[in-house]
């Protein structure tokens, strides 16, 4: 009962700007920063508002119940441009996948029970074992979600008044309803789901594997019953089946108790993704006004009909919310519910600036493209809109981007105006630079961010649109998530290491390619989490004769510990968990090329190389792999905090010595308080499995981790197998740092905390 | 017979022609447990089963008087079939299997966790039930024989299924249906696979001039027709579909969520909804000639209850 009341005052939040009598352009819904809610909702509402963003931006680990198979670790894992909620970068596209029994049923075979989503990743395992048989993929780019939630409000007999389904007016449009349980579809691409509670928790259960309870259904008859008859007048009963999902109860077996998200968690969320807005259209000039004359006279108003009616007023979102068939291109998805493969809703148009890649498979870079590749009951209005001259069809974009959202760049996270951090904040130059090479830093900065796109050299298959895809943790520059995790792999056969045809598997491919799979035969997975590259201008300027100083690799001191220089040709390894690249420069290049598949000059760096996508190489200019460069070598460290309980700091570090810990985390290294030694070590599992990808390297050494800023690069390890710190040092260091463990091992729990909080400080 | 046979005319007019549409009326709108299955010995003689989570329901009557026979302890109850009412055998949650004969209500419960979603009475002396697991997930389908004398397990080919909801007869054919779109057709202990050509849910089986008329769907509702050499989708429907029975007449009545009911032509896929007084999940129909039509159910949603039921009656005329 308590979560309907809870409901209730949410709906009854808007009532104050209720009505339809509000004017078309001027609606109480718009917002003008992104992330907004609408207006007009009351004080607790916007709490309750703001703890759903919370809820957007958790990330959960494997403790908190993800997995145990997943895609991301956090809603805005996919929602993130420009903000928390909005649309999802290519990286972060996923597929469905069905594969043919022998009758010809086409059956789901996605990871997680009875979806048809893949799910890249396992606990455990590392990598979701991909199914033989799969014969169906369909690829999905996370659209944005900004006023979505508005939809709720639209009743039925609004949507329902558009259906044509045997095009009886033969103007060649012929939409029609998807449906739900009995309701009538509105989110999705397909419009497969017609309440926003179903939309999220599909998404908590197919994209992180965490399971919830169903909100609306705590008591007898389901809380429709329990209200009073004036109130659901007044609430419109069909809004509140929108909001309310019947489903069951999601359960999965890692062990932790369902449901892993609680109800008022979930009831937040819901809050957040239902009142979040859509951005404001700008005034319309001149140009605007006669492509929106253009958007109608092509026709594209027969789909994307410019207003729905809602309870709350007029919603400009441009679209009927129904299903129509966009022809043969698209005739590889699945059928979904009651829509046929080539068969999706309407895309919302408001705020259509704010995507990109296009359509939901993220097929199309640009809007023309979107819009030429619009096929069956679309085609007619994509070929009127390629019979425009250039000017019209400028002004029919012009109209478009106008939407909301204009001024938003979708290809950077960092949105224009953003404050620079400054020297000594994280994010921060190293040191103070003077105006062109601040200029550069900038650029590199830029180029750090900004997703490559297809037509950029990026692919054909890759881990990462971005630099910043995986290194954002807390700040541009810093760590990733477990759900940036690098897939290493390969075949152990009688005790022989043989690599596969790439050096990790991707995660992602362009649009028309399957994902690639782990060869028949793959053995052992190995993950790589992505380090945080904060301070890597600071140890590129570290002296080879300092990391060289500390080696011992014969253990002729007798500590047990014997740390040795990993060489790379003339010079020293210092970057990557096995020290396998020297240079800023070059891990910037390794890192474009295995990451990105994007290529650069081999004059700048022999960690570059050549790839087979249509682009030619380099990719990426000469003077965006500078400003690069030059960014990184530049990045400052990660700044030391005030630890909140100083006294138990002190003591966490008298631990950390006692321990032997700085043996190999050192404080100082040629001056830079990095925690490191940069040399290898043999600490990995002696009973692991472990890739061997690096000749004349141990698979049990890794490099000394940097410890500075390490409270913000959780999950930890090379392999980010260890959420919190102490399961780090617990799960993650054998061989030379056994006797390490042993000691913290040891400590009480109390003790471990003074450790934790002294590693958190640095 | 003369006059029972005029009423059978009649009723086959009233039910199936079409020249109404059918109106159905709630005659029991706060049952004390959901009614999940419905089915009559004859027009004055009709049962339905259901109740609650730990507390299994059993109802005798017709039109809107209705009385409760007592049954053993036994769990939910999911399906009720009979060859007459002196033979009559009730499924439920927990392996519950019930038997009402001559001499009452017998308990001949499985001793198995899985749950059984469907029954099927040919005679005293053959009965089918089958079900599996109660939850989504695990390949656990199971199908038992009766042989007049014991309950035996029938041996299933190879599937991934989580469970067979329901069984009929079709023609001289035993119909086995459940999740993943596995269909099975045998009698005794032998079954053979359809290719159903789906992966949808099947959820109840009725027969049609010697063919499987079939609904089911989860998210969104399909109905199929066909025979041992595969199914044709002949229909849709906006919701989730458990209740079929024919009409006659190239006619059939669906049932499903939120107090879906529906008329289809079974030769153009047609559908024609019924007005339903009340939302609630429809999980049964039945009608025979002569016998006014019924669809009963509750508030199934919910995964733990407590139930409360319904039951529609539309009347012959």
């Amino acid at each position: 009962m308590r979560h309907m009341r809870i409901t209730i005052s949410i709906l009854l939040a808007l009532t104050a700007c209720g009505g339809n009598a509000l004017p078309d352009r001027d609606l109480p819904i718009w917002a003008d920063t992104p992330g907004d809610p609408i207006d007009s909702l009351d004080a607790a509402t916007l709490e309750l508002f703001e703890r759903g963003r919370e809820q957007m931006v958790r990330t959960f680990d494997e403790p908190g119940g993800l997995g145990p198979s997943f895609n991301t670790d956090s809603c805005a894992g996919c929602h993130q441009f420009p903000v928390a909620g909005g649309s999802g970068p290519r990286y972060r596209d996923f597929w469905l996948v069905q594969a043919e029994r022998d009758d010809g049923a086409l059956i789901d075979v996605g990871t997680n029970g009875e979806s048809p989503v893949r799910n890249l990743y396992d606990l455990p395992a590392g990598h979701t074992a991909e199914p033989d048989n799969a014969s169906v993929y369909a690829r999905r780019n996370a659209p944005n979600a900004m006023g979505i939630g508005l939809f709720t409000f639209v009743s039925e007999d609004e949507i329902l008044s558009r259906e044509d389904e045997d095009d009886r007016n033969g103007d060649g449009i012929s939409g029609r309803a998807n449906y739900e349980q009995g309701e009538v579809g509105r989110f999705g691409y397909k419009s497969q789901a017609a309440s926003l509670e179903s939309f999220n928790r599909g998404a908590f259960f197919n994209q992180m594997g965490i399971t919830t309870d169903p909100l609306f259904y705590d008591v007898p008859d389901g809380p429709v019953a329990a209200l009073s008859p004036s109130l659901l007048d007044y609430l419109m009963p069909s809004a509140y089946a929108q909001v309310a999902a019947t489903d069951e109860p999601t359960v999965d077996d890692d062990g932790v108790p369902d449901p892993e998200v609680s109800n008022e968690d979930q009831e937040a969320l819901l809050v957040f993704s239902l009142y979040l807005a859509p951005l404001r259209p700008m005034e319309a000039g001149d140009a605007e006004r006669a492509g929106a004359k253009l958007f109608k006279k092509v026709g594209c108003v027969d789909c994307h009909v410019p207003v729905l009616d809602s309870t709350i007023g007029k919603l400009p979102a441009y679209t009927d919310l129904l299903l129509h068939d966009l022809g043969s291109e698209f005739a590889g998805d699945l059928d979904v519910a009651l829509a046929d493969a080539s068969e999706f809703r309407t895309a919302p148009l408001w705020n259509v600036s704010l995507h990109g890649p296009y359509l939901h498979d993220g097929r199309a870079e640009t809007l023309e493209e979107a819009i030429a590749l619009h096929g069956g009951e679309g085609e007619a209005s994509a070929s009127s809109f390629a019979e425009l001259d250039a000017e019209g069809q400028e002004q029919l974009l012009a109209f478009l981007r106008g939407l909301g959202g204009w001024d938003t760049d979708n290809l950077n996270l960092i949105q224009p105006g953003e404050v620079v951090p400054g020297v000594g904040e994280n994010g921060g130059p190293v040191r103070a630079l003077d105006g062109a090479e601040y200029e550069l830093w900038l650029r590199g900065r830029e180029v750090f961010d900004r997703s490559a796109r297809t037509t950029e050299g990026l692919g054909p298959f890759f881990n990462a649109d971005s630099c910043r895809a995986c290194h954002q943790d807390p700040v541009l520059g810093g760590a990733g998530g477990i759900d940036t995790n690098v897939i290493r792999y390969g075949t152990w056969t009688d005790g022989v290491f043989s690599a596969g045809p790439t050096n990790a598997l991707p995660r992602v491919a362009v649009p028309g390619e399957r994902p690639m799979r782990l060869p028949d035969g793959t053995n052992v997975i190995e993950l790589r989490n992505p380090p945080t590259t904060l301070g890597t201008g600071a140890l590129d300027a570290i002296s080879d004769a300092a990391i060289i100083a500390g080696e011992d690799p014969d253990d002729l001191d007798g500590d047990g510990i014997s740390g040795r220089v990993r060489m790379v040709g003339d010079l020293v390894g210092r970057y990557g968990w096995k020290a396998n690249v020297p240079t800023a420069a070059d891990f910037a290049a390794d890192a474009l090329l295995n990451e990105l598949g994007q290529t650069i000059d081999p004059s700048y760096s022999t960690f570059t190389g050549t790839d087979n996508d249509a682009h030619p190489d380099p990719e990426l200019s000469g003077a965006d792999y500078e400003a690069l460069s030059f960014y990184l070598a530049n990045l400052g460290p990660p700044q030391p905090v005030e630890p909140e309980d100083t006294a138990a700091a002190s003591a966490g570090e008298v631990h950390f010595i006692a321990a032997g810990c700085d043996s190999c985390h050192l404080p100082d290294l040629g001056g830079v308080p990095a925690y490191t030694d940069l040399l290898l070590h043999d600490v990995g599992d002696p009973n692991g499995a472990f890739v061997d990808q690096d000749p004349g390297v141990l698979t049990t050494e890794y490099r000394t981790a940097p410890l500075w800023g390490v409270r913000d690069t959780a999950p930890y390890l090379h392999d980010g197998r260890a959420p919190t710190l102490i399961d780090a040092v617990l799960s993650g260091h054998f061989g030379e740092a056994s006797a390490a463990r042993s000691v913290i091992e040891a400590l009480s729990e109390s003790e471990q905390h003074e450790l934790e909080a002294y590693l958190e400080s640095l | 017979m003369p006059l029972r046979s005029s009423a059978y005319t009649l009723a086959l007019l009233g039910l199936s022609a079409c020249s109404e549409p059918l109106r159905f009326e709630e005659v029991w709108a706060e049952a004390d447990g959901a009614l999940v299955s419905v089915w009559g010995s004859s027009a004055e003689d009709v049962w339905t089963v259901g109740g609650q989570i730990e507390d299994g329901g059993l109802w005798r009557g017709s039109e809107d008087q209705w009385e409760a026979v007592e049954v053993p302890e036994v769990g939910l109850l999911n399906w009720v079939h009979g060859s007459s009412a002196d033979d009559v055998w009730i499924g439920g949650i927990d392996g519950a299997l019930l038997h009402v004969g001559p001499n009452g209500v017998t308990d001949h419960s499985l001793g198995v966790e899985d749950a059984i979603w469907g029954v099927l009475s040919l005679s005293p002396t053959e009965a089918y039930a089958v079900g599996g697991s109660s939850a989504w997930g695990g390949a656990s389908a199971r199908a038992w024989h009766f042989d007049g004398s014991a309950w035996a397990e029938i041996v299933i080919a190879t599937t991934e299924a989580s469970s067979l909801f329901k069984v009929a007869l079709v023609g001289d054919e035993v119909w086995l249906i459940g999740a993943g779109g596995l269909a099975l057709v045998g009698r005794g202990d032998s079954f053979a696979t359809v290719p159903t050509g789906t992966s949808e849910d099947l959820v109840t089986v009725a027969a049609v001039n010697g063919q499987a008329l079939i609904v089911g769907g989860r998210v969104t509702g399909s109905v199929f027709l066909g025979d041992a050499d595969g199914l044709d989708e002949i229909a849709t429907a906006p919701s989730g579909l458990f209740g079929v029975q024919d009409l006659g007449d190239g006619q059939a009545l669906i049932s499903g969520v939120r107090g879906y009911l529906a008329t289809v032509d079974l030769e153009t896929g047609e559908s024609e909804i019924i007005e339903t007084p009340n939302e609630r999940l429809l999980h049964a129909v039945w009608s025979s000639p002569g016998a006014h039509a019924y669809a009963v159910g509750g508030n199934l949603e919910s995964s733990t209850g407590p139930y409360s039921g319904t039951l529609l009656v539309a009347r012959a005329p």
